[in-house]
């Protein structure tokens, strides 16, 4: 992984257009929360990653779902 | 030809009916080929059976018919993974979970698939819709009727 210093207001840039900033640093050490500006283009979704991982879980769950309803009624 | 299915023993499937997701499913990136089960007479649901994992079935709903309006956010970038020129001509499935308790049943609207049904290219994408919750209750559908969005 590529790892950066930057400072309030300074920004990097990925590939075609995509800027993420720092706006704002608040806290110090593992409580520290970092406020970003990213500036993209409107077909790029920008995503917490967090997501995905709640998505995985769901689909973990979903996989595990054993039967449609109407099955168990029959069966019963 | 002929897959090994835990829940639906062998089945025959022909190769226009399996649905390749060249990026897999989220959580299960492995597996890129599902094909589409109708099981159990329902109007609504269908599987989504793996035929890389014996074991791997998720049950699906067309999220358009269970919930009037639904149109999930795709990108041009999302469309063209797919060779689909745009997201009406996309067939959609939302993966059902079904708990124990089936009135819990809920739609996973945040995160649908989109399907080019005549490449039968696959992509399981993230919708950014305000509404596009991770679980959409929709056991209405059992009474026959469609599910009135969350919120």
């Amino acid at each position: 992984m590529l790892v950066l210093s930057r400072r309030v207001d300074e920004s990097v840039i990925i590939a075609d257009g995509i800027e993420i900033k720092v706006i704002e640093v608040r806290g110090r050490g593992a409580s520290a929360v970092v406020k970003l500006g990213i500036r993209a283009p409107a077909d790029v979704k920008v995503l917490r990653k967090e997501v995905f991982d709640e998505v995985a879980a769901e689909m973990r769950r979903a996989a595990m779902s054993s039967a449609l309803p109407e099955e168990e009624q029959q069966d019963s | 030809m002929m897959v090994e299915t835990t829940r639906f023993g062998t089945l025959e499937v022909l190769p226009g009916h399996v649905l390749t997701f060249p990026e897999g499913l989220l959580g299960f990136e492995d597996c890129h080929r599902f094909v589409l089960i109708e099981k159990g007479g329902s109007k609504f649901f269908r599987w989504l059976q793996s035929l890389d994992r014996p074991e791997l079935a998720f049950v699906v709903v067309d999220p358009r018919r269970a919930v009037p309006g639904y149109e999930p956010v795709v990108t041009r970038w999302e469309l063209d993974s797919v060779k689909l020129r745009s997201a009406a001509g996309a067939v959609l499935l939302a993966i059902v979970v079904v708990p124990p308790d089936v009135r819990k049943m809920t739609a996973n609207l945040q995160a649908p698939i989109i399907v080019n049904p005549e490449t039968m290219e696959a992509r399981q994408v993230i919708s950014t819709g305000p509404d596009h919750v991770i679980r959409q209750p929709i056991f209405d559908l059992f009474n026959g009727a469609p599910v009135r969005k969350t919120g």
